[in-house]
């Protein structure tokens, strides 16, 4: 699963979104904005209802995406043996 | 608030006492039970259509505060048979990646600590590596999004943590 589709609306309608829901979490399915949610949970819980188990694309609105690293998992640290 | 205090211990080989005391949360680090369970809003739609229901994944989280974000293994996530909410991009040294993400519950048996609702953990292949004196395999890694909620106090000399949220 890419969510090319969905990124793309992100991404082209980024400035929108911000202005209408900054801070907020946005459904996306295909080209199509599902609706704006507080918590994450609401935005899953109303894909679920619509769309049932199916991937869908919850993103929080926000001007940058912060970046993430998990060095256990990218590197293996978890465990050492001599 | 609910508290939970967990010394470290490795077993004997033959079962009769423990390998190190003190040592063992260096091995170990700081591990707890974990059952790892589809979203509760996705348990009702499916109940709601007569579908069955997977069952939940027993396993260890350990606690690991190098980690951004929370991440669960993919074997996990292909038992479960729950989809993804869309990508992440994971840096690290080798370079970036665009992972998956999850939404699940946990439950921590055995614990007084409430359940979790997640909806953005990371797939991530964790299960092949060991936790000394652990059966269960590593199934969760409890980052710092998670962190963010729960007092965490690790006791090194005592061999022990605690957590409070």
């Amino acid at each position: 699963m890419s969510f090319e589709l969905e990124q793309k609306y992100y991404n082209d309608h980024k400035a929108e979104l911000l202005s209408h829901h900054d801070g907020k979490f946005v459904l996306i399915v295909g080209e199509e904005l599902v609706g704006a949610y507080d918590r994450q949970e609401d935005a899953y819980r109303a894909g679920v209802a619509r769309f049932g188990n199916v991937a869908m694309f919850i993103k929080r609105v926000q001007a940058e995406d912060p970046p993430v690293s998990i060095p256990a998992m990218t590197l293996g640290l978890i465990s050492a043996h001599s | 608030m609910p508290i939970h205090n967990r010394i470290a211990a490795i077993p004997k080989p033959d079962g009769k006492g423990y390998v190190d005391f003190r040592g063992a949360l260096v091995f170990q680090g700081p591990i707890i039970p974990v059952q790892i369970e589809i979203p509760e809003a996705l348990a009702e739609q499916l109940q709601k259509n007569g579908m069955p229901v997977p069952q939940p994944v027993l396993g260890v989280a350990l606690i690991d505060t190098g980690a951004g974000i929370s991440g669960v293994d993919t074997s996990v996530i292909e038992q479960l048979k729950v989809q993804p909410v869309g990508q992440v991009t994971v840096s690290g040294v080798t370079g970036s990646k665009l992972r998956n993400k999850y939404p699940a519950r946990f439950t921590f048996p055995g614990t007084n600590i409430p359940h979790m609702d997640f909806g953005e953990l990371v797939e991530a292949e964790i299960a092949n590596q060991q936790v000394a004196g652990i059966s269960m395999p590593l199934v969760a890694l409890i980052g710092r999004d998670i962190l963010h909620h729960i007092v965490l106090i690790y006791n090194g000399p005592a061999g022990s943590f605690t957590i409070a949220c």
